[in-house]
């Protein structure tokens, strides 16, 4: 049977009362405690909590002469009123919440708590020991010194040795006396870490001349740069790159080295391009580390539409190629794709010029027009003036255009055209231009001949204009229409088309690149449009050929 | 609060509130302690032996040897130290504490509970704790000091804060091993229990009803097919180590010793201990303070953060202005929805 005081503490539904003291009908005063609901007597003299019982009515079965009653019908002993029977889906809200300490240790948190901490406390010392003893109290038996001591020159070796500190003085006083207690060089980092190289070059990196066929990417160097400095160092570990520069199989060796500790440490150069499959993708984000080394060629869009037709064939697909995209790289790696493809057509043998529209591929028939690749945009396109120059130049050596593959005016001016220019002007007091030095009012020692015009012309990538869509009007024409060469133009800043028109009649340019009139039955026509907004230029777009009907 | 429901857990029947709140915050408890044990409770072990797998902290703390020399190394190390302490008293404890109720439910003195299903997954976690520090010791697998992940096949060598150039050899096996075990690991603690607590704790505290008999079925059928992936992990994993020590092991061997142990019953237990009980489902706490604040507060918490996942894993924003703005639009939203209501109320 359970006590008033268990009873009280005990769930009732809807009898929860507010928090605080009451005055019972009784007169006893009632207090909660923290935990339960209890009945204290506070008005006890001495304090005990005696109970104190209230005389109950006495039911006698007698009458006040003695008369022992008999029941009657209607006095029926009264039925026992029906306790309601608790709905068990009943929402119960207890209004006091018990202590902290009471959640924590129960009845027994007096001592239960306390010994909870004491054991922490102990486990953690124990713990702490047995590493501290087994690592730290006696780390290098040779050295000289105590512990602390040791210690420091870890500090003073980091601060002074390290060749990725930014207070990198090995012969700094202090880093000298802890060398020598340590009988090592001064030196120690850069010596070790030469060897370290050599050591891993021999092993995993095989170096191809340099020439992985990855650079890093400006996002690159910036999460590099980030994650070097979380770490004390500085970029100089990797030799202080810049975005573009070569990511070399040494870059990959340091790099996979330094991420072994965040789960990294076995990463290709694939898993470092944008959105490559490194354990480190996280801290990298969608930009990658590096990025696909320019060949000076891209992907078109007609080179990829003939691809996934071509891979259609064969029931294959762009994977092969890694789903490159227009204006992507176009890799020595894919070049070997290619010509490992198209061998049983009869290629196999193709060089990026080759895959150009135009070029003397084997798979010409299906490449089209349009071809597999275009020059990738170096931010230069030749002049009118620069052509005339050039033309003239090579006429003084007896020399002719093709050795620039008679490029056209706003052509893309590439790596390989700045090469011959140089070479060839070794002679001139030149062969050490930029392409900077050959625009306008440029520094080239070659200015005497160069003129006004300029060589090249700069354009600004992220400004320039372009064109698309280039085709002529009407697609059939007859001998008698007028022709009109059409395109779509887009400017980033919304300035007005300032583009020009040329047209080849059979090949060749019309003269002033007006619209040719006199035309025949067979005749092939097509159109280039060189895109400006009379600021930037930009490349120039050719058209498909119609033929004269 | 864990092991104290362990060691002192009141009387299953008692409707006394004070019973009532040591159950009650107790099951939260070995809830949360569950959703905490991340890898760090892999480390207990080595913490005991001075193993170096276990003195994580590296580059990673505030003070470190290179940085600050003695002083800062003393420091790094308490506090490591207290850390690890804390989570060996936390996995010791309740390992232990679960065999003592374990073993009074034995003796038919406790009822097996709610407290009996976590004394089972904390043993389970020690076989895996003692599984996986064992192999490491033993150079049978490699993972990173950082994650806990395995450490893929390869040479590596790198410099310790000490200036000492360290190398490690990962071979094929030691990569499968690793993948093996923090598979099921991760598998058991992530993708098992995880969401077992997270049902159990819904279903337990009312958040998800069951009444009818149908969905009572259902939640059977839910809980014991949880209940036979945790053996069928468990059953590879012994397979792992009978095959590592070279014992002889067999899948129908598995398979039959399975069915004897699920024709003991132990499931039922574990079954009947998941479903609602009408004091949980049905009894609760005032909270003291103000109840509108709570309510904003903690959906402003688990909602912020739900949007922010959702958001980012869709529009993957790459500027600030792209992360913070589909929040203000969210907020004038909820603020439009608000006012919008009121105000054509007002108009009519």
């Amino acid at each position: 049977m359970p006590t008033d005081e268990e009873n009280d503490s005990t769930i009732k539904p809807k009898r929860s009362r507010p928090v605080g003291r009451k005055k019972a009908g009784d007169g006893v005063e009632r207090k909660r405690t923290n935990v339960g609901r209890r009945r204290v007597r506070t008005d006890d003299e001495n304090g005990s909590a005696a109970r104190r019982k209230r005389p109950r009515p006495v039911r006698r079965n007698t009458t006040e002469d003695g008369e022992v009653r008999k029941r009657t019908n209607s006095g029926r002993r009264r039925p026992t009123r029906r306790r309601k029977k608790r709905n068990e889906n009943e929402l119960v809200v207890i209004e006091e919440l018990p202590s902290i300490r009471f959640i924590i240790g129960g009845e027994q948190s007096k001592w239960f708590i306390p010994a909870c901490i004491i054991s922490i406390l102990l486990i953690s010392l124990y713990g702490g020991m047995v590493s501290w003893n087994l690592q730290y109290a006696d780390p290098d038996p040779s050295f000289d010194g105590t512990s602390r001591e040791y210690h420091d020159c870890i500090a003073v070796n980091f601060k002074y040795g390290s060749r990725n500190s930014s207070d990198h003085e090995p012969y700094h006083p202090d880093n000298v006396k802890c060398a020598e207690k340590q009988g090592i060089d001064p030196n120690w980092s850069e010596l070790e870490y030469q060897e370290w190289i050599t050591s891993l070059l021999s092993d995993l990196a095989v170096d191809d001349g340099n020439h992985s066929g990855y650079v890093w990417t400006e996002a690159g160097i910036a999460t590099m740069t980030y994650l070097v400095s979380t770490m004390n160092a500085n970029m100089s570990v990797y030799y202080n790159p810049g975005a573009g520069d070569e990511f070399n199989a040494t870059h990959l060796a340091l790099w996979n080295s330094a991420t072994i500790a965040f789960g990294g440490g076995n990463d290709s150069y694939e898993d470092l391009l944008p959105n490559g499959g490194t354990a480190m993708a996280m801290y990298i984000g969608s930009g990658g580390i590096v990025g696909h080394k320019p060949t000076g060629f891209i992907w078109t869009a007609v080179g990829l539409a003939t691809m996934e037709y071509l891979f259609a064939l064969n029931n294959a697909n762009m994977s092969l190629y890694g789903y490159p995209s227009e204006g992507d790289v176009f890799t020595d790696a894919h070049l070997g794709i290619w010509n490992a493809a198209t061998v049983g057509f009869g290629g196999g043998n193709d060089s990026f010029e080759s895959l150009l529209p135009g070029g003397d591929s084997a798979m010409a028939m299906y490449i089209g027009a349009g071809g597999i690749v275009a020059v990738a945009p170096t931010g230069y396109v030749w002049t009118e003036e620069g052509l005339f120059t050039m033309e003239y130049l090579f006429a003084l050596n007896n020399a002719n255009m093709s050795l620039y593959g008679y490029p056209s005016e706003g052509d893309v001016f590439t790596e390989e055209h700045l090469g011959i220019w140089n070479a060839a002007t070794v002679g001139f007091g030149g062969g050490n231009d930029s392409m900077e030095d050959l625009v306008p009012g440029g520094g080239s020692a070659l200015a005497l001949y160069i003129g006004a015009g300029g060589i090249v012309l700069w354009s600004n990538l992220t400004e320039m204009p372009t064109v698309a869509n280039v085709s002529i009007s009407p697609s059939a024409p007859a001998a008698s229409d007028q022709l009109t060469c059409t395109y779509d133009y887009h400017d980033p800043q919304g300035d007005v088309d300032a583009s020009t028109v040329r047209w080849y009649l059979n090949g060749a340019r019309t003269l002033d690149d007006a619209v040719p009139s006199e035309l025949s039955t067979g005749d092939e026509v097509s159109c280039s449009v060189l895109s400006s907004d009379g600021t930037n230029p930009g490349f120039r777009v050719h058209s498909e050929p119609v033929i004269i009907a | 609060m864990g092991i104290r429901l362990f060691l002192f857990l009141p009387d299953a029947e008692s409707k006394d509130k004070k019973d009532m709140a040591l159950r009650r915050s107790g099951f939260f408890a070995l809830g949360a302690a569950v959703i905490f044990s991340d890898f760090m409770i892999f480390l207990v072990p080595g913490f005991f032996t001075g193993s170096a797998h276990t003195w994580w902290y590296m580059y990673f703390m505030n003070w470190s040897v290179v940085s600050h020399g003695f002083n800062g190394l003393v420091a790094t190390h308490i506090i490591t130290s207290f850390i690890m302490g804390i989570f060996s008293f936390m996995i010791i404890g309740l390992g232990l504490a679960g065999i003592y109720h374990l073993i009074l439910t034995f003796r038919k003195k406790r009822s097996f509970g709610v407290p009996g299903i976590f004394a089972v997954y904390f043993l389970l976690m020690w076989v895996m704790i003692l599984v996986r520090f064992i192999t490491i010791e033993l150079e049978l697998t490699a993972f990173t000091t950082m994650t806990g992940a395995p450490t893929s096949e390869g040479d590596y060598s790198w410099y310790d804060n000490n200036g000492y150039l360290n190398q490690q050899i990962v071979t094929a096996e030691m990569e499968s091993l690793s993948v093996v075990i923090y598979g099921l690991t991760s598998g058991f603690t992530d993708n098992l229990i995880y969401p077992c607590v997270a049902l159990m704790h819904a279903v337990k505290f009312g958040l998800i009803r069951i009444q009818t008999d149908a969905e009572k079925k259902v939640f059977r059928v839910l809980a014991l097919a949880l209940l036979v992936a945790i053996a069928a992990v468990f059953t590879e994993i012994l397979q792992e180590l009978l095959q590592i020590i070279g014992f002889f092991n067999n899948d129908i061997i598995f398979a039959v010793i399975c069915g004897l142990v699920l024709t003991t019953g132990w499931e039922k237990k574990l079954i009947d201990a998941l479903e609602p009980e009408a004091e949980t489902v049905n009894v609760s706490w005032k909270y003291p303070q103000n109840e509108n604040l709570l309510f904003w507060v903690v959906n402003a918490i688990i909602g912020t953060a739900f949007f922010l996942q959702v958001f980012i894993g869709v529009f993957n924003p790459e500027t600030y202005v792209a992360l913070v703005l589909p929040f203000i639009i969210l907020i004038t939203a909820i603020i439009a929805a608000n006012m919008l209501p009121r105000r054509l109320r007002n108009a009519n």
